[in-house]
């Protein structure tokens, strides 16, 4: 699974960040995460509202930072 | 646990419009003021502090009040269908775009993803533009702020201005050719939605709110509070006579506009900059074009957004909002005879 975060480095982008790292810690699973920083990149890909989360290509969160637990519940449907 | 955040963000929210609001009432601050008598009469070191400590004497209350309602419109703002109601070259949009700014983005940090998304929708560079420029001219915080350390006519006149000039400015872009084109380079992009979206019920928005807030004044307070700081030096040492002789009346209106674009300021901080002017003499006019210009023409905002459009599009719109900002302040002069 292919993971990423999207945002220019605010704090939300980071606690966002943070968050989906330990999404995938307790489930234990094994994913691929990466951070997209740049404006341009971000805007090419289609996203409007940062922070961003993404997997596997598909936008799942968009503009606020989502929770621990709802991250958890995202990734277990993949 | 959740429930008492959910109770702290509104009661505090509430307690801060009653700051606001008690003053004008009963025309006594809601908390002792603290005044300084002459800035120069402090030791060199202590006047950042004596400074700072006056404005958070007298406005304490307005920054928690401000934090929390850009928090409030962050999480409960139905960002993705203001978004949405901006597609279509319709003429609307650039109405709807300067409308919608101070709400989209009250952080300057989101400002560059929602100018491409306005691109993406199709709605053409003028309305990406006027949202661009209406943004940092006139989010809710920098009212607010204008509204409570200047005065509420100023804070009324920085909308007005920066409204109608952020759609001419749009407008204008739209029409030249190097505008055209990159309306047509960002057309074919295709923007992505969230499929499943989950619904969030008042509860989970209200502590995001909170959260919004916290991360807010964890971002802005450290500029604002060191911007302050630095502040006080200008109204305790810059002579009155110079600031008379160069910022005031027509000279001082446009120097006004032109001066804040190599002078980073951080957001809000330039409310502060505009009112330690103001005290030293400084003419409405003038502090109007600065409100107005500085933000819309910063430096590193247009080093962003030169990442998404060509520069030869930034430095138009930058000439533009300085233009803007001059004709503000000249209207402003003119309509209220203060030079």
């Amino acid at each position: 699974m292919k993971i990423e975060v999207l945002g220019a480095g605010c704090p939300k982008c980071k606690k966002t960040e943070a968050n989906v790292r330990e999404a995938i810690q307790r489930l234990g699973i094994s994913a691929e995460v990466s951070h997209v920083y740049d404006m341009k990149e971000i805007i090419l890909r289609g996203v409007s509202q940062t922070p961003a989360v993404m997997v596997d290509g598909k936008l799942v969160v968009a503009g606020r930072v989502p929770e621990v637990e709802e991250l958890m519940e995202l990734l277990k449907k993949k | 646990m959740r429930i008492l955040k959910v109770i702290l963000m509104w009661s505090f929210l509430l307690f801060g419009l009653f700051y606001l609001i008690y003053p004008r009432i009963t025309h006594h601050p809601l908390t002792p003021v603290f005044h300084y008598a002459n800035l120069k009469d402090y030791p060199f070191l202590l006047i950042p502090f004596v400074y700072v400590a006056s404005y958070l004497s007298r406005a304490w209350g307005v920054f928690i009040f401000a934090f929390l309602l850009g928090g409030v419109i962050s999480s409960f703002f139905p960002k993705e269908k203001m978004k949405n109601a901006l597609s279509g070259k319709k003429k609307t949009s650039y109405i709807l775009a300067a409308l919608f700014a101070p709400f989209l983005t009250v952080c300057s940090c989101a400002m560059i993803p929602v100018f491409g998304g306005i691109l993406m929708a199709g709605a053409g560079i003028g309305p990406a533009v006027s949202f661009l420029l209406m943004a940092p001219a006139s989010n809710i915080l920098a009212l607010i702020f204008t509204a409570q350390i200047i005065s509420g006519k100023l804070a009324l006149a920085r909308f007005i201005g920066s409204f109608f000039g952020a759609i001419i400015t749009g407008y204008i872009l739209d029409k030249t050719p190097w505008g055209k084109k990159e309306a047509e380079k960002y057309e074919k992009l295709v923007a992505q939605r969230v499929e499943e979206g989950v619904e969030r019920n008042f509860q989970e928005k209200s502590i995001e709110a909170l959260q919004d807030a916290l991360d807010l004044a964890k971002k802005a307070l450290p500029y604002l509070l060191v911007g302050v700081a630095l502040v006080s030096y200008v109204e305790a040492y810059l002579p009155r006579e110079v600031v008379a002789r160069y910022l005031t009346g027509f000279k001082g209106v446009v120097l006004g506009a032109v001066i804040g674009v190599p002078m980073y300021t951080p957001t809000l901080v330039e409310v502060f900059l505009v009112k330690a002017l103001i005290n030293l003499g400084m003419s409405p006019g003038a502090s109007l074009a600065f409100l107005i210009g500085a933000p819309m023409a910063s430096i590193p905002s247009m080093l962003g957004v030169s990442r998404i459009i060509s520069p030869r599009c930034v430095i138009t719109y930058a000439i533009l909002a300085i233009l803007t900002g001059i004709i503000s302040g000249l209207i402003y002069m003119m309509a209220f005879r203060t030079f």
